[in-house]
């Protein structure tokens, strides 16, 4: 009975944890560097900024 | 004539540089300025790109790019025969250099250490930039103890990576910019590194310079100079150029370009104090050396800068963040950041635009050359006039140790077999040498299984933990050695300069394929992880050519893979590991050049973009650096290990092993009941004293319960919910020759690839008892029957369809991470579905051409 509640446990905690990663992948915090010239207005890497993406980065 | 027309180790002295745009301006920045002598130092294989000597670095340029630049014989070189490699190049750039700057071009300004010493109470903002392999991300590293990734090439660092320390008692932010040779913004690391400065405002920037190779260095020094910031120089790697027997009075130096220079060996670790007491004497104004020095860029130019500050100052751009003189050059220099910059600021910026463009026009027609050019020119003059009253080269050897060793590895016919020799060595080495701690590794897990199973009570845990856990991360675990032995190859080669090479050697092939030669750095990164790889992109100046790249970096075969390679080709292919590996490998790569071929001629159709490389020299690698690496790549694999291997292995545990199933668990006790009670009934029937006959009863009847409780669990798994699920996609992948269970590991790859061997490991049941470790999952796989249908009683695995999963593995769909990656990098999920599409479209033909030819073939039967 012990090792049921145990296992079941485990695997809910697994679970959790790869839903976690996956929303994670798609969904990254912002501490991490998602600013590619593609996708970011603020992109050092990116050099046709207009002016208001310019001054909204200032 | 041209400098494509020079032969092997003939010199040229440039006499102009034509073409237009980007490229114009890098070649200049670079060096490729008039007066200046080049030296030709050999081909690549197939003849192109070429490798020139230019201001003791050596640089490789295309022959269509090499068209572009006018050269003359050096007076001493008459009717020209072939000179051989000395330094006699520089003498003539110094003496070339005396006659037409002079000596006049050094003015000083007030000094900034005029007011109060500034007190320091705060953070130092230090900002390390410097030209690309110059070592910054070694000094950053060395004096923030951080474990920042460093190689022996170019466009390591893409992206700024800040961290804290102390220095006698005061707090430093250290930021490490990606390296640039300078700091316009034409290509999108002088941007970076720009718009880091201007807006960042560092309070210090180190600048960091190859000793070496001083001269072209300091081109970004005199621009930082014009920034207005303050700077301390870091003259890195200055024990080699002591070795060179060159001389510096560095401190005199100093005093002419108002910058303090310390000299610093990265790797080692000296100079860094001196150093940073030098950045905290800038910074509190204590340093005497540091004072403002401007470049006088000849009276046409200086009053053209004048009249443009004068229109400067009347529109009221005082309160610009960077001095106006840097403003007006830039201007002059054409630059396009600088003209959107002004353009976004409020007042009279189109009267200063204009002003500007007319300035430009009477420039360019009174002195018959572009601005940009000029500029350049002058720069190089300053630095060339500096370096005269500082600087004796010691005379340098007919022939480098590193042309030396260049002359056999990128050999025109050579050069091609080497590099593929050198693949074929680390793969095979990964092999021979990894077997032994593998086999260490698999006896300690199946002995962890035994242990555990002997000491708890059957149960669903300790289900878990044997079949589950131990069988899926034992699985996995088991191939570490195997990836640091190949990452420690790698970064061998990296260390060494000879990945620089591999550029060199690939170019041509690049060209061809209208890849940008920097696409190459992405795609060596892209054997180590697919992410950062991807991330690599973000340098690639054109939209077309980042996405082509990141469409094509999947195909590069990731550390990820390898466990699968190592599994299959230790099962099927014992006798030739190291050539099928490579093969594997191979196949990526050509995967990867056909689709950049195709998608380049439909999709991505663009103008090929010119691309200059610098070889670094070749330097010994230093094995703590390399081992730290190796160290670094297996951390991340054990902490994805811990992570989401493990995760998913306890998860594919559980799917296989419900719903419960009591029907079929009581129908194959039922029998097992029988079994036990029919081998009994023989033995109480044997004749007593025959203990001969009553041993083999008892060894059938252990046999035969071990065949019963196995096919049990195989229709129990059958049944299970992740049974349901391999059943479902198993006729898509059938014509592959793929199992359900196969079909069932392709889908738990998507998470990352090394959980297709941990699900394999659960799925075959490789355990747990067997004291082969990971050799149980090895025989497993050997010795898989088909139990029901039309191949019933046919092996599951054969060396086809261990070939052709490992194709389909290597070929298709990237992991999920790769995939979020490249949406966050494109901007949109077009480009992640394309990608998934067109991988996995590539890998079910693939496998299906390597099954269906073998068979006819005749390969197996």
């Amino acid at each position: 009975m012990i090792q049921t509640v145990l296992v079941i446990i485990i695997v809910s905690l697994s679970v959790a944890a790869a839903a976690v990663k996956l929303y994670r992948f798609l969904n990254p915090s912002p501490t991490m560097n998602t600013c590619s010239p593609d996708a970011c207005a603020a992109c050092p890497y990116r050099r046709d900024m207009t002016c208001s993406e310019k001054i909204k980065k200032n | 004539m041209r400098l494509s027309e020079l032969n092997k180790g003939q010199q040229g002295i440039i006499t102009r540089v034509r073409g237009r745009g980007p490229f114009r301006k890098r070649i200049t920045e670079m060096g490729f300025i008039k007066g200046k002598s080049v030296t030709v130092i050999k081909n690549a294989p197939m003849k192109d790109p070429v490798e020139y000597r230019l201001m003791d670095s050596n640089i490789s340029l295309r022959h269509s790019e090499a068209r572009l630049i006018e050269v003359e014989f050096p007076y001493n070189q008459a009717v020209m025969p072939p000179v051989p490699l000395s330094g006699k190049g520089h003498c003539y750039d110094t003496d070339h250099s005396a006659r037409m700057y002079g000596n006049g071009t050094v003015t000083a300004r007030s000094p900034l250490t005029s007011g109060r010493p500034e007190k320091q109470s705060r953070t130092i903002h230090v900002a390390l930039v410097g030209n690309p392999n110059s070592g910054k991300t070694t000094i950053f590293n060395h004096a923030s103890g951080s474990r920042e990734r460093v190689g022996n090439y170019s466009g390591v660092t893409v992206e700024s990576r800040d961290a804290r320390f102390n220095h006698r008692g005061v707090a430093f932010l250290i930021t490490d910019l990606p390296g640039t040779y300078s700091i316009s913004a034409y290509s999108p690391e002088e941007l970076f590194v720009r718009n880091h400065i201007i807006e960042n405002r560092p309070d210090v920037v180190i600048n960091v310079i190859d000793a070496s190779n001083i001269e072209r260095n300091l081109y970004l020094t005199s621009q930082l100079l014009e920034m207005g910031v303050k700077v301390v120089v870091a003259l890195n790697m200055y024990d080699e150029f002591q070795k060179k027997g060159d001389i510096l009075d560095h401190d005199a130096l100093g005093t002419l370009m108002g910058i303090p220079f310390v000299p610093t060996t990265g790797p080692t670790g000296k100079g860094m104090g001196d150093l940073f007491d030098a950045v905290m004497a800038v910074h509190e104004n204590r340093e005497k050396t540091a004072r403002t020095v401007s470049i006088n860029y000849g009276p046409d130019i200086e009053k053209a800068i004048l009249s443009l500050q004068t229109a400067m100052d009347e529109a009221g751009m005082g309160a610009a963040p960077v001095p106006s003189r840097y403003a007006a050059i830039k201007l002059l220099e054409k630059d396009p950041e600088a003209e959107r910059h002004l353009s976004c600021m409020n007042g009279g910026a189109a009267a200063v635009i204009q002003q500007a463009a007319r300035e430009l026009r009477a420039l360019e027609s009174e002195l018959k050359e572009d601005t940009e050019t000029l500029i350049a020119d002058a720069r190089y003059g300053f630095i060339a006039g500096a370096l005269r009253e500082t600087y004796r080269p010691a005379p340098r050897p007919e022939v480098t140790a590193s042309e030396r060793i260049d002359r056999i590895l990128t050999h025109q016919v050579l050069g091609f077999p080497i590099f593929l020799l050198f693949m074929w060595l680390t793969f095979q080495l990964t092999f021979t040498v990894g077997k032994y701690p593998m086999g260490w590794i698999g006896t300690g897990t199946s002995y962890l299984s035994r242990m555990i199973t002997a000491a708890m009570e059957p149960g669903l845990l300790r289900e878990l933990l044997t079949d589950g856990i131990i069988a899926g991360i034992g699985g996995v675990i088991v191939f570490i050695p195997s990836i640091l032995i190949l990452f420690f190859t790698i970064s061998l080669m990296e260390d060494t300069g000879y990945m620089a090479r591999a550029a060199f050697i690939m170019d041509r092939l690049m060209h061809a394929l209208g890849l940008h030669g920097k696409s190459f750095i992405p795609l060596i990164m892209g054997f180590g992880c697919n992410v950062p790889a991807i991330m690599a992109t973000r340098t690639l100046e054109s939209r077309k050519d980042r996405v082509l790249t990141m469409l094509i970096v999947p195909f590069m075969s990731c550390s990820a893979r390898l466990p699968v390679y190592v599994l299959f080709i230790s099962a099927f292919f014992p006798g030739h590991p190291g050539t099928v590996l490579f093969g594997m490998y191979l196949l990526g790569i050509i995967t990867a050049v056909l689709s950049a071929v195709v998608l380049k001629n439909t999709f991505f159709r663009k103008v090929e973009a010119p691309f200059v490389m610098e070889l670094p020299p070749y330097r010994l690698p230093r094995l703590k650096n390399t081992t730290r690496h190796m160290w670094d790549r297996g951390k991340e694999y054990m902490k994805k290990i811990g992570g989401i291997v493990l995760a998913a292995a306890i998860i594919i545990w559980a799917l296989g092993r419900f719903p419960e199933q009591r029907e079929i668990a009581e129908r194959y006790d039922d029998r097992i009941i029988a079994a036990q009670k029919h081998y009994q009934a023989e033995i109480d029937r044997t004749a007593q004293g025959d203990r001969a006959a009553v041993i083999s009863f008892n060894e059938k009847m252990e046999s035969d319960v071990q065949a019963i409780e196995h096919a049990k669990a195989e229709e129990r798994l059958e049944h299970s919910y992740i049974g349901m699920l391999g059943r479902l996609i198993e006729p898509a992948l059938a014509p592959l020759g793929f199992d359900w269970r196969m079909s069932v590991s392709i889908i738990t790859g998507l998470a990352a690839k090394e959980i297709a061997v941990s699900t394999m490991g659960i799925l075959y049941h490789a355990d747990t008892n067997s004291a082969g470790g990971s050799g149980s999952l090895i025989a497993r796989i050997k010795e898989q029957k088909y139990l029901s249908g039309p191949l019933a009683g046919r092996p599951v695995f054969d060396p086809l369809t261990a070939l052709g999963y490992m194709a389909f593995m290597l070929l298709y769909i990237p992991c999920v991470a790769t995939l979020a990656t490249m949406k966050r990098e494109s901007g949109s999920w077009k480009w992640p579905l394309f990608s998934a599409f067109l991988t996995i479209t590539l890998a079910w033909t693939t496998a299906f051409l390597i099954r269906h030819i073998g068979l006819l073939a005749g390969w197996i039967q």
